[in-house]
């Protein structure tokens, strides 16, 4: 019997992140789709631990770890110097968190789209700043508990791929980490197309919103089947697609299996089903008018 | 490395951070408190099946296009397949786990289709007459032709007994065609045979010119079965009027029963099987046909769907009243009395006790009347130290007798009557005798190769263990332990059925099968509990990259240096085929 | 050509033919992202402009680019100087040879658009080489020797240009020919770069002992790199007529006062110590070209025969003095005891340093026997907090 690593892998085990980390099984399957003739960018988070301390690099393929805020302008920059050299088959990749998309790096990502750099953008998304100790960012979503909104977080989650579909690049897409065919299929996607492909992943982490780690594939599936977050593809800002069909589970499924929410009341609930219901009823509509027109 | 000197500008050591190694030396699995381990374990559906058909696997294999190789795995078990997928009771889908998700899987209508479309020759497998010792199997039943089977893929040299004209028993002579078509069964009984067995027709034993003896055979198989119809009220009527339903099912047109009010008397599968094979004797006229039983519908140890399909077709059916008194007078027909009844049944030895209930009774004429309550064995001397009497011989659970030679299986040693318990019964007989003849502890192999606490075992595990060995088969998938977050619902597929009224004029097969869409949609929604079908969950969601694949024999291990023991391949798997134990290596450290 | 100081060098970084350009418009500075702009938009120049949002994303897509393995370029001023400043840290770590044109421009609050040098000294700390240049041709010169310079010793370099003195007066400029660009400057290639054939991490954490390592291999590059001005400089003088040297002396060799000082003030005082020389004072001027590394040896052998020094500060740092001063008097220290250094901090906010200044500069060198401990922000009859 000859057992042997996945031969897909565009990474070497031996990282230092949490075990049960749901960002990291997500960026196993970006690079798993994006292949050897590539180059990252990283930036400060927690893939910028798992990229591995010098000398040793959990990447079998080059990656520049940038300063924070510059994810977008620095893949930007690689892949113009791509095409002053004449290559137009390396693809390059940015690997952000949420803080460092929708907080401080948000200025660079909308110029980078702007300009439509072709660069792959990949959000890993786990709803706060995870790295540091989880405090709260944007992205975090109302009412949750972090070390720095004790109270849960008054305001809404950003909706970055909304403000990125504004963008009218050609790719925008939500994914989830624990969907991996539908992750390695959008990449794939991403892959062939020239500008600016937004992908926001969604990366449960059971440090952050205190699980049990081994539950991180149930939390993943449970945020997409309750319609918390929604699968979908937006092209050219406009042409709508939703691509998984959810279960329509409850969302206190989802809400309940997190320590995070525990503080959550019932009117609270309520609020957030009827939320959903209206984002989710929006978001068909939208789909409707897309294969329409 | 050093620093670069002053005097010269070339700059090579701590230039800037760039890394060339990789990351394989932290070995970040040196603080794991659990590791996984990959087992395949038996389903609910294996286990609840009589036979212990690996039901998952063959599902797997057909899942990837492979019908044939499906169908091979139901041989390994079970040579009828053909007939278990029209006629057996399904304790498989009873038992499903879906049916806790949406509804269970119609697993019968797959074997079936199987048994109708796959194609499998058993001779290229099996070791025909490698081996010396020389069996008798008396009585071709499905206990008589499941021990035959299994012994002649053992290379044993089998001789089949058989007193009628025709190879079958029960098969034959006791379901109607219009459940299982005379070119089915034949087709299946000819795929046993093709492996070597001698057959011996219209051979009574002890009587034969072609019989030497039992000691011609190193061991001899008995599944005569349950032949005699048990009767009720002869002694007040004649023959002419009254019959078994046994004897009428083996020869339907021998009786004249095309005309005239027919009474038939009792609950079961038989009683059924006479009325519905009279409807159509009568090209669909079912008015003159009434079906009297003691038991409520409930009760009747008829199938369900035989019930519902005679409604179907216009049978009258009276639950609650038993026959007391007949009268038959000359040039009038014949008139029983009926009292209100209940009905005690002990499951667990399945006796029946009648209770009458008040005074209310009920008087049915007939011109024939037809009793279905029940079947004995034929009493038999078969030597001078072996009898079959009316209640069938004294076994062990092994079917195992007091002579050593002499095994029994099939009806005669009671318990359930169904033709998937039968071929049970001839594989436990197939097991006994290789035991007796290799000297081994029939005890300890059947507990080998039994699964969870039930009477089914796995033979193809007796003659072939799995070289892989890592199907665990004490460990039985329950519901709550698959993850049903990664399957979807979707409606089970039942086949087509005849219209009543078209096919009560017919013997035409009543069922159709399913098409071979819905067996597709079928073989999707089964679950596959406890087998690994490489859907690599385990791979795709580890986040430590640990888990190891041996691509070319289908197993999974993992990376001991690296894996954390996180436990999220435990959950990955929808199918529990990984689990989380405790860690036990020294050179992992103490938490 | 009559160039002002902007496109003269525009015309120095288009020579170079830097590959990837990324830059964000400011005051004084637009003008050259306009002629690059304006060149790229015809076709001529041969690699990609990024017109970036900001300056900060420009240093990090330059810095990205230089990694890759091409040569890149960029510009700016002031405000966008310091929004780069976490990245000039970063490029230089890396080791990455951006060459960089600032025009000094006075840092708000509150908001000014004229000469100041505090910008570009406020960063002398990054690691960055530093040219400081007084007219449009030696600015046109310094971008294309910096890319020599910064691509021989691995790290980055910036030419520093004064708001409207030089970057929009026009003077003549005489723009070298291409293929002779060419023949003096090799094609960039870098020893590490982002390659997914040698796939290799960049920039990850690193020990207490690494970090320490690194960073003194680039004080030793630095120190290294004086020599390397110096022998870049001699060569371009040999291949195209015209060479600055680490510094410009003027009438130094038997100046008893020395005026050091840099920038444009610098070609101001010429005229003003031609004026005074006439009058048989014997002065003489010491600009400082190369400020990062600041060449020190040579600095203390040339102005050791001084009596007095005087420094002319376009800047300050608050609480301190001038920076130059500051530094020269560091230099100073270590070789040379007895020179007193007085320190003037004048032109703050672009205003005028004339002839006239200059004077009483050295007027009052020469009158004052100790420097004060502050640096003199008041020239004799000047009344600075009024009007």
């Amino acid at each position: 019997m000859s057992l042997a690593h996945d031969d897909r892998d565009n990474l070497y085990p031996g990282h230092l992140g949490c075990p049960g980390c749901g960002e990291v099984i997500g960026l196993k399957l970006v690079l798993q789709a994006v292949g050897k003739q590539a180059i990252a960018v990283v930036i400060p988070g927690c893939i910028g631990i798992v990229i591995g301390p010098y000398p040793f690099s959990t990447f079998k393929i080059p990656f520049f770890h940038a300063a924070f805020e510059t994810a977008a302008a620095t893949a930007a920059g690689i892949s113009n110097a791509l095409l002053a050299k004449g290559d137009e088959e390396t693809i390059v990749v940015a690997l952000a968190g949420d803080g460092g998309t929708a907080d401080i790096g948000i200025q660079s990502l909308s110029g980078a789209a702007d300009r439509d750099e072709n660069i792959i953008y990949c959000c890993f998304d786990n709803e706060a700043y995870m790295n540091t100790g989880i405090q709260v960012s944007s992205a975090t979503p109302q009412l949750a508990w972090t070390m720095t909104t004790p109270l849960g977080k008054p305001g809404r989650k950003k909706n970055m791929v909304e403000i990125m579909a504004a963008h009218h690049i050609p790719y925008v897409a939500t994914a989830c980490s624990c969907f991996p065919d539908d992750l390695r299929r959008k990449i794939t996607e991403a892959k062939q197309i020239k500008g600016t492909k937004y992908i926001h992943i969604l990366s449960p982490c059971p440090t952050g919103w205190r699980f049990p780690e081994r539950l991180t594939p149930n939390i993943g599936r449970l945020a997409v089947e309750t319609k918390y977050f929604p699968l979908y593809e937006i092209r050219n800002g406009r042409e709508v697609r939703i691509t998984h069909k959810p279960k329509d589970l409850p969302v206190e499924d989802y809400l309940s299996a997190q320590g995070r929410f525990k503080h959550l009341t019932k009117d609270d609930l309520d609020r957030i089903k009827k939320e959903i219901d209206r984002n989710w009823d929006e978001l068909k509509r939208r789909e409707d008018q897309s294969s329409h027109s | 490395m050093a620093l670069p000197s002053r005097s010269s500008p070339n700059i090579h050591d701590f230039f800037s951070a760039v890394s060339f190694r990789d990351s394989l030396a932290f070995k970040t699995g040196s603080q794991r408190s659990e590791r996984p381990i990959f087992t395949n374990k038996v389903s609910r559906c294996r286990q609840a099946c009589p036979i212990g058909i690996d039901i998952p696997a063959a599902f797997h294999k057909a899942s990837k296009g492979e019908f044939d190789e499906a169908l091979k795995i139901y041989l390994q078990e079970n040579p009828l397949p053909g007939i278990c997928g029209r006629v057996c009771y399904h304790p498989c889908e009873l038992d499903c786990n879906r049916k806790d998700f949406d509804d269970s899987v119609n697993i019968r209508s797959f074997e079936r289709f199987l048994s109708d479309h796959a194609r499998a020759d058993m001779r290229n497998e099996v070791p025909i007459h490698s081996k010396k010792e020389k069996i008798a199997v008396i009585g071709s039943g499905p206990a008589g032709l499941s021990a035959s089977y299994h012994l002649a893929r053992s290379g044993y040299s089998v001789c089949l007994f058989e007193a009628r004209r025709e190879i079958g028993g029960m098969l034959r002579y006791g379901i109607p065609s219009y459940r299982l078509p005379r070119t089915i069964l034949d087709r299946e009984i000819e795929r046993i045979l093709s492996l070597g067995i001698e057959t011996y027709l219209n051979a009574d034993i002890g009587k034969d010119s072609r019989w030497n003896g039992f000691e011609s055979f190193d061991a001899v198989f008995i599944s005569t079965g349950l032949q005699l119809g048990k009767m009720l009220l002869e002694k007040e009527a004649s023959k002419d009027f009254i019959l078994t339903g046994l004897d009428f099912l083996a020869n339907p047109q021998e009786y004249g029963l095309e005309k005239g009010k027919i009474l038939i008397i009792g609950g079961g599968n038989v009683a059924i099987g006479v009325a519905r094979t009279l409807i159509r004797l009568r090209r669909g006229r079912g008015k003159e046909i009434t079906l009297v039983c003691p038991e409520s519908r409930d009760q009747m140890p008829a199938l369900p769907e035989e019930i519902r399909e005679a409604l179907e077709e216009g049978i009258t059916i009276l639950n609650g009243w038993a026959p007391q008194k007949l009268h038959q007078r000359k040039g009038k027909r014949l008139a029983v009395e009926f009292c209100r009844a209940e009905v005690e049944r002990d499951e667990a030895t399945g006796r029946v006790r009648i209770i009458p209930v008040g005074k209310e009774t009920q008087k049915h004429f007939a011109d024939k009347i037809i009793v279905a309550i029940g079947q004995t064995a034929r009493p038999f001397q078969l030597s001078e130290n072996i009898s079959i009497k009316e209640d069938g011989i004294a076994t062990d659970r092994f079917g195992r007798t007091s002579l050593p030679k002499f095994f029994v299986g099939g009806d005669m040693i009671g318990g359930k009557a169904f033709v998937a318990d039968a071929i049970a019964s001839g594989k436990m007989g197939a097991l006994a005798i290789s035991c007796f003849l290799e000297g081994k502890d029939v005890e300890a192999e059947f507990q080998r190769h039994q699964f969870g606490d039930r009477p089914s075992f796995s033979f193809e595990h007796f003659i072939a263990p799995d070289e892989k060995n890592w199907t665990d088969f004490k460990k039985v998938v329950s519901f709550d332990q698959m993850n049903t977050l990664f399957f979807y619902e979707s409606p089970r597929n039942n086949p087509d059925r005849l219209e009543a009224a078209e096919r009560i004029r017919t013997f035409e097969e009543v069922n159709s099968g399913l098409t071979s869409r819905q067996v597709e949609d079928e073989i999707s929604r089964c679950f596959k509990c406890g087998t690994c079908i490489d859907c690599e969950n385990c791979l795709d969601f580890c986040p430590d990259l640990s888990i190891l694949k041996d691509a070319r024999l289908g197993l999974y291990g993992f990376d001991e240096d690296h894996c954390k023991g996180c436990g999220i391949c435990s959950v990955a798997c929808p199918r529990n085929v990984v689990e989380m134990v405790i860690e036990k290596n020294e050179n992992v450290l103490d938490r | 050509m009559f160039l002002t100081g902007n496109h003269a060098a525009a015309y120095g970084a288009r020579l170079s033919r830097p590959k990837v350009i990324a830059a964000y418009p400011i005051t004084p500075q637009s003008p050259i992202y306009e002629k690059l702009s304006e060149w790229d938009g015809k076709g001529e120049l041969g690699g990609r402009m990024m017109r970036v949002e900001s300056e900060h994303s420009a240093m990090a897509a330059c810095i990205s680019a230089s990694l890759t393995g091409v040569r890149t370029f960029t510009a700016t001023a002031s405000q966008g100087l310091v929004l780069m400043h976490e990245l000039l840290h970063f490029a230089s770590g890396m080791r990455a040879p951006v060459v960089m044109v600032n025009v000094n421009r006075a840092l708000g609050s509150p908001w000014s658009f004229w000469s100041e040098q505090t910008d570009s000294l406020s960063q002398r700390d990054t690691g960055w080489l530093q040219f400081y240049v007084a007219d449009n041709q030696e600015a046109l010169d310094t971008v294309i020797q910096a890319y020599k310079i910064a691509e021989t010793i691995s790290l980055p370099a910036i030419v520093v240009l004064e708001a409207f003195y030089t970057s929009h007066f026009m003077e003549p400029v005489e723009v070298p020919d291409q293929n002779k660009v060419d023949g003096f400057l090799p094609p960039f290639e870098p020893p590490f770069k982002l390659d997914p054939n040698h796939p290799a991490g960049f920039c990850q954490t690193v020990t207490q002992n690494e970090y320490k390592k690194f960073r003194l291999n680039r004080q030793i590059a630095m120190e290294n790199a004086v020599e390397v001005v110096e022998s870049v400089d001699k060569e371009y003088e040999e291949q195209f007529g015209r060479g600055y040297g680490l510094f410009e002396t003027y009438r130094l060799e038997d100046a008893e006062i020395v005026l050091v000082t840099a920038g444009t003030i610098g070609s101001t005082a010429r005229v003003t110590i031609d004026g005074l020389r006439e009058k048989g004072k014997k002065v003489g001027m010491l600009r400082i070209r190369l400020f990062r590394p600041f060449p020190k040896a040579k600095l203390v052998e040339s102005l050791r025969h001084a009596k007095k020094i005087a420094v002319i500060d376009r800047n300050i740092s608050l609480g301190q003095e001038g920076i130059f001063c500051e530094e020269l008097k560091s230099v100073l220290y270590s070789r040379v005891r007895d020179i007193p250094v007085f320190g003037f901090v004048l032109g703050l906010g672009g205003t005028n340093v004339g002839p006239s200044h200059i004077e009483k500069v050295f007027s009052m060198t020469e009158k004052m026997e100790q420097a004060p401990i502050h640096p003199i922000i008041e020239l004799e009859g000047e009344n600075v907090s009024g009007t």
